[in-house]
């Protein structure tokens, strides 16, 4: 049998949360920490996805897609904020300063504390940012560490399959916006 | 030749000395000297520190075995045969002869990133899955757009690349691009060079010099032209032999040899020459201001450039990797061609048809060191892949060969390893073991007995007492390992003919023997004080069965999986308990 479920443990520190009306946020997702949490429009929040505000804020955008066992935490008390449209994949670790708009974090992938990283990035699977470091817009980043820019058009594109996606997932998570709020 | 584990088991193959031949044993015994007749019949000691013996021994998974020579087959005694050629993207076969004629690159759809070598895919840019189309890296999102080419169909797009790469006009130096050139060029060393380093023939006359594709091209003609003339010679001889002659005499000489049928050719000298001239260097400052202005991140690594055909130096002249055919190959034995490994026809399938592998079980155990002059067991078990039950005797010598002899003595050389029947046999119901193991003595340790068994195991002590090292010698690194030559021998009885219902009863004594060699560990120092050490039973290392699985239809090994497990957590087991009893 799994231990006792942490969320329990935290349920009386439970952060201040503002969280959009059309939000999908599962139930076993996890809000931990004190200082406020808010999140965007149709944002979504897979189950066991975890944000832990402890050492500051958390701002999350709209259309972002948060997977099953992300981990976001703000590094210090200036906060995490996670722009508009940004994909983190299943086990990926963000405690950036702030995340720019349309970028993909992969599975796995682990942005180090307090980094920034710039507008349609993209990091591989497994790939990691150090602390502090600085990524520019259109950067993507595979590899053993490998950096290119990404000169392509197809930004537009991507985000229109994130909103698809979106529409998907309305299907299949359940979303328990009240849990959160009380 | 020094496995970093210890211990580790090496199996001798007999080829390195005749490979192919049988021994003419008769020869040997008839002449009139009773030593050599003496050393015939009993054979030598396998001496694993002789110089030789590094090329006779291999790890089992290097091994394969031949049925009909009954003997291991090593990867230097079996041959090679391409069964198929395949696209390991889109996994369609491609016949030899468009291998030949097209190259061996896959001529469809399949193209792998210049930029992180990953698949490309042929993605849609425009609205509801319509045109133009690129081909995208989903890994490092380089497309094809990035250098200025997209498609009009999702489909053939080599032939659309082609079209696209000839279209476009780029500077002669870092061109590429010719008429169907990534995909049909072929990759040699002598087609592919840079055309900045390279000594490439150069024809006397045109001081432009030729760029690599145009060389190509120019050669590839000029060959097939050859052909066609040989093909179409009636008169073979005297025809033929001009033409050769013309071909391989110098420049000035070809005039006088030429004959009626190839006036054009003898001019100049056309075919591939390789030092008879050098190139002049192009001039590097264009591609210097080139890289200048692309900076660092416009620059191809190295390994992004010598991969290309065309080695670009700037990301801007990279273009999409064809990708490269894969093969599927059979294995035959080289002395009686039997064939020992084919795979199935099919480029989907991972089966095989047949394959002889020489089986045997072996657990890695960590590194130890071993103590001079204390006695150290080690369990020594057989596996048995075969459906009949075999007989082992096994053979040391009692010293170890080398300058530093071991002791080595086996408690009980020779025991019967069950068949390897279905694995829920021993699961279910006690019947269904192996009598063998009913009682005498599990366990004990006393010499005669073996130490257990299983359904398709039996597992026997193996006693080491290494040698004291002198320490005002130097010593040699080879010299702290203990190396035991052991022969295998295994006899069985097995149905003569499986396939046919007659000879179902029959059955045919086979036997088999050979040497392997085990590396039991390192000697380490000697700790004061510390006499009797035993690791007893630290070592579960498995010997040898010396015999493939049966070619079954599906060709898989069946349960082989389940029983290496089975049987590493029982060695594991006896560890444990070897301490207790001890
Ligand atoms: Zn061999
Ligand atoms: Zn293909
Ligand atoms: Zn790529
Ligand atoms: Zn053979």
């Amino acid at each position: 049998m799994a231990p006792k479920s942490r969320l329990s443990d935290h349920a009386a520190s439970r952060p201040p949360c503002t969280l959009s009306t059309t939000i999908l946020i599962s139930e076993t997702a996890q809000l931990t920490g004190s200082h406020p949490i808010s999140i965007g429009e149709h944002t979504v929040l897979h189950p066991r996805c975890r944000l832990n505000s402890t050492l500051g804020p958390i701002t999350i955008g709209d259309y972002c897609i948060l997977n099953e066992r992300v981990n976001i935490a703000a590094p210090d008390r200036e906060g995490c904020k996670i722009e508009n449209y940004v994909m983190v994949e299943m086990n990926a670790v963000v405690e950036a300063r702030s995340v720019g708009e349309g970028t993909f974090i992969e599975v796995g992938a682990k942005l180090g504390g307090k980094c920034i990283v710039g507008k349609n990035c993209k990091f591989s699977p497994l790939t990691t940012v150090g602390e502090e470091e600085i990524v520019e817009d259109d950067t993507v980043i595979y590899g053993y560490g490998e950096r290119r820019k990404d000169m392509s058009a197809n930004k537009e594109t991507r985000k229109k399959l994130v909103e698809r996606q979106i529409e998907g997932l309305r299907a299949l998570i359940k979303s328990d916006r009240a849990k959160f709020l009380t | 030749m020094n496995a970093p584990l210890f211990p580790s088991i090496l199996i001798s193959c007999p080829c390195s000395d005749n490979v192919g031949q049988q021994r003419s044993r008769r020869s040997k015994t008839a002449a009139a000297d009773p030593d050599l007749d003496q050393w015939e019949e009993e054979g030598e000691t396998f001496d694993p520190r002789s110089p030789r013996s590094a090329f006779s021994l291999f790890p089992l998974e290097n091994l394969l075995f031949c049925e009909d020579c009954n003997q291991v087959r090593c990867p230097r005694c079996v041959q090679d045969e391409i069964a198929c050629y395949f696209c390991p993207s889109c996994l369609f076969e491609v016949p030899s002869s468009t291998v030949k004629s097209e190259g061996n690159r896959c001529t469809r759809n399949c193209f792998s990133c210049p930029i992180c070598f990953a698949a490309l895919a042929v993605t849609a840019t425009g609205e509801d899955q319509t045109g133009p189309f690129i081909l995208l890296c989903a890994h490092c999102l380089w497309s094809t757009s990035d250098i200025g080419i997209t498609f009009e169909k999702p489909t053939s797009i080599t032939a659309q690349l082609t079209a696209k790469l000839k279209a476009a006009s780029l500077p002669p130096s870092n061109s590429l691009a010719p008429p169907e050139s990534s995909h049909s060029r072929p990759l040699s060393p002598l087609s592919q060079g840079s055309s900045v380093y390279n000594f490439r023939p150069n024809s006397p006359i045109p001081p432009p010099a030729p760029t690599d594709e145009a060389e190509f091209a120019r050669l590839k003609g000029y060959y097939h032209q050859q052909n066609t003339i040989a093909s179409s010679d009636d008169f073979g001889g005297a025809g033929s032999l001009s033409r050769l002659m013309g071909m391989y005499s110098t420049g000035r000489r070809i005039g006088s040899y030429g004959t009626g049928n190839m006036p054009k050719l003898v001019k100049q000298k056309q075919e591939w020459q390789e030092i008879e001239s050098y190139r002049v260097m192009d001039s590097e400052d264009e591609v210097i201001e080139k890289m200048k202005k692309a900076g660092f991140y416009g620059a191809t690594s190295q390994s992004q450039r010598i991969i290309q055909s065309h080695q670009p130096r700037l990301l801007e002249d990279v273009r999409p990797l064809a990708a490269l055919l894969r093969t599927k190959r059979a294995k035959r034995c080289r002395s009686c061609r039997h064939i020992l490994v084919k795979p199935e026809q099919k480029v989907g399938s991972i089966r095989y048809r047949i394959r002889l592998v020489a089986g045997l079980d072996h657990n890695a155990v960590n590194y130890f060191s071993l103590q001079p002059l204390a006695t150290h067991q080690f369990l020594l078990t057989v596996t048995n892949p075969l459906y009949d039950v075999i007989n082992i005797t096994l053979a040391t010598p009692e010293k170890t060969p080398g300058k530093y002899p071991a002791t080595v003595y086996i408690l009980c050389p020779e025991f019967e390893v069950g068949a390897s029947t279905d694995v829920w046999d021993e699961a279910l119901g006690p019947e269904a073991k192996p009598k063998a193991k009913a009682a005498k003595g599990r366990k004990t340790g006393l010499a005669g007995t073996i130490w257990d068994s299983g359904r398709n195991w039996t597992s026997v002590i193996l006693e080491i007492v290494p040698p004291h090292l002198p320490d005002d010698v130097e010593l040699e690194e080879d010299d702290f390992i203990v190396k035991v030559p052991i022969l295998v021998r295994s006899v069985y009885e097995s149905d003569v003919d499986k396939d046919d219902g007659i000879g179902k009863d029959i059955k045919e004594k086979k036997e088999h023997s050979y040497w392997s060699v085990l590396e039991v560990g390192r000697i380490g120092k000697k700790v004061a004080g510390k006499v009797g050490f035993d690791d007893s039973a630290s070592a579960g290392t498995g010997v040898a069965v010396n015999k493939a699985l049966p070619p079954t239809p599906s060709g898989e090994p069946r349960e082989r999986e389940h029983r290496d497990r089975e049987h590493r957590s029982s060695s594991r087991s006896h560890r444990e308990s070897a301490g207790a009893a001890r």
